[in-house]
């Protein structure tokens, strides 16, 4: 097994990256450490992200080395944190105007509409990590016979409940904004309220199973 | 002036490369020195920040009447702005009393330098970027 | 106490940012030029975390309801308080009923590399708007924080914490940061940039090009990110990379070659190739820089970062220092 790679984010935070592939055991251990390292002085915030951890510092620390050794350290006593959340079932129409990407994603896999709908909407999704924007979940286990590249240039706009593929991953955005993956369907939830303690309806190990509502070819 | 106070100064100071500091008040006058390493900054703290009048005209300025506009703080005059490239008061422009016609820079602050009366500028005195010792006279002024 | 008058296209209240919510996906927003928020904070005695409206698109005109102390700073922008013309990275007493304009930095002639483009605008005590995850910036994407979650319009009403006649001096000014601490390479504005997870990826005449040329900031570029333009930036293989944590200061470099630098909007989160880092220390100096002007960037170390930090560390004592000791004479005057 390789090494975990540690690189910097300027003098803001620390990027802590797992090697191997994504995979719900490596991720739990994600959220083991990343409860951890929240602990530290240092640290303002500890983010998990899809096998990888970013350390905000409340002050930069002078030097870099013991803070490395140490998150090293407590990556090898990390133990998967089963965490068994809730499962929230959403409704998804894939295609259309909804999904206007749905195209480049078949171009890509090779795969007829039908076949991405169904593998798509198969797995029940781990919540892995929140990102992106308020109340995005990413989501882990999507099959990888669907995985798109990142397209070349960011869409501008892309709506809130839009389901997409970026890579290996699958998400469903939170609001409108700008973004860099594949939109293959829409969905309509709320996951975010600031006045909600906490303010994203979902968390780390809660779960996602995507019904589908529609398919438009 | 009391002890605290005076301890509070010293703490203001302590950090900086300021070796005299001189404080008048309408009660009293301090003046504190310290010797170790010769750096040359006398900063003099004055509770009036208004530019000063001057009763009578300097020798160097001939024609009569005239009035001058003097630094109340030890700093480097400037004539403009850091970010302008126009005067705050070009020779031969009116300005009215209160205007700020010039800037003594204090370390990281900009003091304002205002126009003791109505007039039209005659003369700077100091150059744009100089030192100016407190109580210099920076512009010429002929009252309106 | 101050009403807004313009249609004030993208200005926003913004404080130092929501700093401790990006597991939620809340990016820090906050305001481009924290320095200038900074110094108008503390030319005026506030809270230096307090909010302030930053403008980032003029003319821009407000009218005070009621007397209070205010302060601007960052772009020069001809400020006048009805018809008395301002200096720039002051601070000043307003009564009621006056109206303060800000004309646009470009109507203003001074040297090239101290042109910037946004302007604050802060009031006595700071704008009173409410705490949402433990800051008062505008959160755009989530339409929360700020004045309703959203830039402020015509008509909008903002009050300050501390209105009033101030018992504070006004009438001065700081030296601004861009004067005190200039950084150019070749007579060009320059960044300081660490290296990212994914540097050694990119080939090797795109690193020599990314620090040897200089970087065109496009008009596609606002409060979410500087799109640039320059030379490609080539990987030497493609990359796909798993969607992790990133912060302001972020170059991306998307499979069109051109990088982006995130910026305070920036989501809390991405997959793109990273380059480098613009240092902490630095990113005042790119939140100023206008559309269409160019950046050069320069390669620094941990070390060198953390001094730079220091800095600036050291001008806001200083800053503050010489405020005190001001505002004690004063109180003695």
């Amino acid at each position: 097994m390789t090494a975990p790679r540690i690189s910097l984010l300027g003098t803001t935070a620390l990027l802590f990256e797992a090697a191997g592939e994504l995979e719900l055991a490596t991720q739990q251990r994600i959220w083991a450490l990343s409860r951890v390292a929240q602990e530290w002085a240092e640290i303002r915030e500890s983010v998990p992200g899809m096998n990888n951890l970013m350390l905000t510092f409340r002050t930069p620390p002078a030097e870099l080395e013991s803070l490395k050794t140490r998150l090293l350290r407590a990556w090898d006593k990390a133990k998967a944190l089963p965490l068994e959340g809730r499962c929230i079932e959403l409704p998804v129409v894939y295609g259309g105007d909804g999904g206007p990407h749905m195209q480049d994603v078949m171009d890509h896999t090779g795969l007829s509409i039908d076949d991405i709908v169904s593998l798509h909407s198969a797995p029940t999704y781990p919540v892995y990590a929140l990102g992106s924007h308020p109340g995005y979940c990413y989501l882990g286990g999507m099959d990888q016979r669907l995985a798109t590249p990142r397209r070349k240039v960011p869409v501008l706009s892309i709506p809130g409940g839009a389901v997409s593929i970026g890579g290996s991953q699958t998400g469903v955005s939170a609001s409108a904004g700008p973004s860099g993956w594949n939109t293959i369907g829409s969905a309509s939830l709320q996951f975010f309220d600031p006045s909600w303690n906490p303010p994203a309806l979902l968390q780390p190990g809660d779960s996602i199973k995507l019904r589908v509502d529609k398919v438009i070819r | 002036m009391n002890v605290v106070q005076l301890r509070e100064i010293f703490d203001w100071l302590a950090p900086t490369s300021i070796c005299e500091l001189e404080l008048h008040t309408a009660q009293s006058h301090l003046r504190l020195r310290r010797e170790p390493n010769a750096a040359d900054n006398t900063v003099i703290v004055s509770p009036n920040i208004a530019a000063t009048a001057a009763a009578s005209a300097p020798t160097a300025v001939p024609d009569a009447p005239q009035l001058l506009a003097k630094a109340a703080y030890v700093g480097t005059f400037l004539h403009r702005h850091p970010l302008r490239d126009e005067d705050l008061a070009p020779t031969g422009s009116t300005v009215k009393a209160g205007q700020v016609i010039g800037l003594l820079q204090v370390g990281a602050l900009l003091m304002p330098l205002e126009a003791p009366a109505d007039g039209i500028v005659i003369e700077h005195l100091v150059k744009h970027g100089s030192i100016a010792g407190y109580g210099s006279a920076l512009i010429a002024l002929e009252p309106r | 106490m101050i009403e807004i008058l313009s249609n004030s296209a993208l200005a926003t209240v913004q404080d130092q940012g929501r700093l401790g919510s990006l597991r939620y996906g809340v990016g820090t927003s906050g305001a481009m030029d924290p320095l200038a928020l900074l110094a108008a904070n503390l030319m005026l005695g506030n809270d230096e975390n307090a909010a302030a409206i930053e403008v980032p698109v003029f003319p821009f005109q407000v009218k005070f309801s009621a007397d209070c102390a205010f302060a601007i700073s960052g772009a020069d922008c001809a400020a006048k308080l009805d018809d008395t013309p301002l200096l720039p990275w002051s601070v000043y007493q307003a009564r009621a009923d006056q109206v303060l304009r800000l004309a646009p930095p470009q109507s203003i002639a001074g040297p090239a590399t101290l042109r910037s483009s946004r302007a604050y605008l802060a009031l006595a005590g700071g704008i009173d708007v409410p705490v949402v995850l433990e800051s008062r910036a505008t959160q755009m994407r989530g339409n929360f924080g700020g004045h309703e979650g959203r830039p402020l319009q015509r008509g909008d009403c903002l009050r300050a914490l501390e209105p009033g006649i101030g018992t504070r001096p006004v009438g001065f000014g700081i030296v601004p940061p861009a004067v005190a601490m200039p950084l150019q390479v070749d007579g060009i504005n320059a960044i300081r940039v660490l290296p990212a997870a994914q540097y050694e990826n990119f080939t090797e005449a795109s690193r020599t090009a990314f620090w040897s040329t200089p970087w065109k900031i496009t008009a596609q570029s606002d409060r979410y990110g500087y799109r640039l333009a320059g030379e490609n930036i080539v990987p030497i293989a493609p990359m796909e990379i798993l969607s992790h944590g990133i912060v302001p200061g972020v170059i991306q470099v998307p499979h069109g070659g051109q990088p982006i630098i995130q910026m305070r909007d920036a989501q809390p989160s991405g997959g793109y190739p990273k380059f480098g880092t613009v240092i902490d220390a630095d990113m005042w100096r790119l939140g100023q820089a206008p559309i269409g002007s160019q950046i050069r960037f320069i390669e620094t170390s941990w070390d060198a970062a953390i001094a730079a930090l220091a800095q600036l560390q050291d001008w806001r004592a200083s800053v503050q220092r010489l405020i005190a000791l001001q505002r004690w004479s004063y109180g003695r005057a």
